[in-house]
């Protein structure tokens, strides 16, 4: 079975991962690959790929992709509202696209970066034994880069076993879905400069709220808070750089590196962020706030076995055949019993020989009414090309926001009039938050 | 010696506190024994200055275990029969439009032109690490002459194999990127290249040398025509 996606809108930053290429560090070459390993092993097991398969990343704006050719696809990760030629598509499922319909990624409801994928793998060369995108290189996955409108993505059965499968619709139970506080709690392990830091600026990092900045990407999560106090600088002999590596400049501020960190770093590094939170740490929206623990190193070790065992648990979760259960109910007052089975977005409910399917209600979508622009993410106004009484025709550019480094144009979805502007370039603004009003025409 | 954790799976050892080319040819030497012991759950060494990290699968190897290694073959580092490091020769056009700034070099050092271009291709520099970007090349061995201070504000595009001096480092871009160094000169070496293994011509613990060659040599070598950037 072999097929592409075609981008008619690509999304704020869309790119080919698999695992990612560790071996290749001593030569300078980032490891990069999902951010959330989490999200990423769940959507391969959602359409029965190995777990390496590449996927499509794709972060707080998704894209909107006609499918070629007839493909098994899932996503998983953050939390999208999701459709398939209009009709509602559940989450942490798999699904059938056919020749031509068209998927939209909606609103992200929770999270940052989901992962679409597609049963046999996304099929761009290998560069370095790996399909993963490294943006600041620009090698790997898709020509370096994040997809951009235009762009056909092949999807490969390369594994035939895989390809003639009859489909199978795997879901993952709703009580394995991610779950996440705040603040967030992120586990370290200290080092390897903890001891260039002063006490107090050790107990400052450890006791303190840390607020993700807009400055965040896939190289690193800059962190705004207390300053970190170090005994005497921030410099040190350039030395290699873990996964989740929490590194303290001059300025006192931590930031958390990431897949596409660069392989060596000259700054202090007070410890490392371990592997089993790093999924929730790259699900962190800016805004959003974070707090540090530290773990001894046997106890580090102890999570990650039981980080692992769980992704196990999830892999065969998703496999598993479904459970029906009995439940004993009232009914109109009457006691009967039910026959009860999970099912992708709901359950399917057997009272005394009738099914009935019962869905989880989706919230208000963001984007009610034609009327009011709003912004999709939470990020930084970079420029506002209307005024008010601007005539503006659908497609129009409404507002250019810069989120995560990255430039997203807002543009209009109907014809009208612009009615009230809301925001100016520096303002700050939230996802959901309204920039502007226009009136239909 | 000394330990240092780098989350739950890395290992960093360090083998001295300053910068020495004895002190980075031991991590490259003990870089390459744990490669050749062929211990059950190592993923990866990482050689950098003075320090070698190594990158392990706890659910493998024990960390206890990886260290007693570490001191073992630390104490007899000298002999274990290793590959001795190479030399690559970078063949360099200097000045012109491939080194708009060998003039601010030679004003700031009172050197001629041809003096700067004669020290910066006169010594055999040692490869300290890889980093920054794939290939880049941190490079010991710039005459203290040549020291010259890097641009206030970095151009946003040097090219490809660009040579250039910052503060009292040299070395080569090996991808266009932004960059503040004082640019000299050009390599038509290729200094990383994706679809080979390795993707550089050098590791750390291998040893450079610019050549300099006119730029008619440069263009026949297939160098990229230089053009005022």
């Amino acid at each position: 079975m072999s097929g592409a996606l075609e981008a008619l809108r690509p999304g704020l930053c869309s790119t080919v991962q698999d695992l990612g290429r560790p071996g290749f560090q001593r030569y300078g070459v980032p490891a990069s690959g999902p951010m959330d390993e989490w999200g990423f092993r769940v959507a391969n097991a959602l359409v029965g790929n190995a777990p390496g398969n590449a996927v499509l990343e794709v972060t707080a704006i998704g894209p909107v992709l006609r499918v070629r050719g007839d493909a098994v696809l899932a996503v998983a990760g953050a939390e999208f509202a999701l459709d398939l030629d209009g009709q509602p598509v559940p989450p942490f499922a798999a699904f059938r696209a056919r020749d031509g319909q068209v998927l939209t990624f909606g609103e992200c409801r929770s999270g940052v970066r989901a992962y679409l994928s597609a049963a046999g793998g996304m099929d761009v060369p290998l560069v370095m034994r790996s399909r993963a995108t490294c943006l600041s290189g620009r090698y790997g996955g898709l020509e370096g880069r994040p997809l951009r409108a235009g762009d056909v993505l092949p999807i490969h059965g390369r594994d035939p076993a895989v390809a003639d499968r009859p489909f199978e619709a795997r879901f993952l139970p709703r009580r394995l879905w991610p779950r996440r506080g705040s603040p967030l709690e992120v586990r370290v392990v200290m080092g390897p400069q903890d001891d260039l830091f002063t006490p107090e600026g050790v107990a400052t990092f450890l006791g303190s709220e840390y607020r993700v900045t807009h400055d965040a990407d896939r190289m690193g999560y800059r962190l705004d808070g207390p300053r970190i106090a170090h005994r005497k600088g921030a410099d040190i002999v350039s030395d290699a750089t873990a996964p989740g590596t929490v590194q303290v400049p001059g300025d006192g501020r931590p930031i958390v590196l990431m897949g596409d960190r660069q392989t060596t770093g000259g700054y202090t590094k007070i410890a490392a962020v371990i592997r089993p939170d790093i999924p929730a740490l790259a699900q962190a929206r800016p805004g959003e706030w974070v707090c540090f623990r530290a773990l001894s190193l046997a106890e580090a070790h102890a999570a990650l076995a039981a980080f692992l065992a769980g992704l196990r648990d999830v892999e065969a979760a998703v496999t598993a055949p479904p459970a029906r259960s009995t439940l004993h109910v009232a009914l109109d007052g009457q006691r009967r019993a039910v026959e009860v089975e999970e099912i992708a977005g709901g359950f399917l409910v057997d009272v005394g020989g009738r099914e009935f399917e019962v869905l989880f209600a989706t919230p208000a979508e963001v984007g009610a009414g034609p009327a009011k622009v709003q912004s999709p993410v939470p990020g930084v106004v970079a420029q506002v090309h209307v005024a008010p009484g601007a005539a503006v025709v659908p497609g129009a550019r409404l507002v250019t926001l810069l989120a995560m480094k990255l430039q997203h144009d807002v543009t209009a979805g109907v014809a009208g009039r612009v009615a009230a502007v809301h925001v100016a370039p520096g303002s700050e603004v939230q996802a959901g938050e309204a920039l502007l009003e226009i009136e239909p025409a | 010696m000394r330990f240092r954790i780098a989350g739950e799976s890395g290992l960093v050892v360090e083998l001295g506190a300053g910068i020495s080319v004895r002190t980075n040819t031991r991590v490259r030497a003990l870089g390459l024994a744990l490669e050749q012991a062929g211990i059950p759950g190592l993923a990866e060494v990482v050689p950098t200055y003075r320090s070698l990290a190594i990158y392990y699968d706890p659910m493998v190897l024990d960390v206890d275990e990886l260290k007693a290694r570490v001191i073992e073959l630390t104490g007899r580092l000298e002999d274990i029969p290793l590959p001795p490091p190479r030399t690559v020769e970078l063949p360099t056009v200097y000045g012109g439009v491939y080194g708009p700034d060998l003039s601010f070099v030679a004003e700031h050092t009172r050197l001629t032109e041809a003096e700067v271009i004669r020290l910066h291709s006169r010594p055999l520099y040692h490869v300290y690490a890889l980093g920054f970007t794939g290939g880049f090349a941190y490079l010991g061995g710039l005459p203290a002459r040549l020291a010259t201070p890097r641009r206030d504000s970095p151009r946003l595009r040097v090219p490809e194999g660009s040579v250039g001096i910052g503060g009292q480092q040299t070395g080569a871009h090996p991808m266009e990127t932004p960059g503040g160094w004082r640019i000299i000169g050009r390599t038509c070496a290729p200094l990383f290249d994706i679809t080979k293994e390795p993707p550089t011509p050098v590791e750390p613990g291998d040893k450079i040398r610019f050549v300099p060659i006119s730029e008619a040599e440069y263009l026949a070598r297939g160098g990229t025509p230089g053009e005022p950037f």
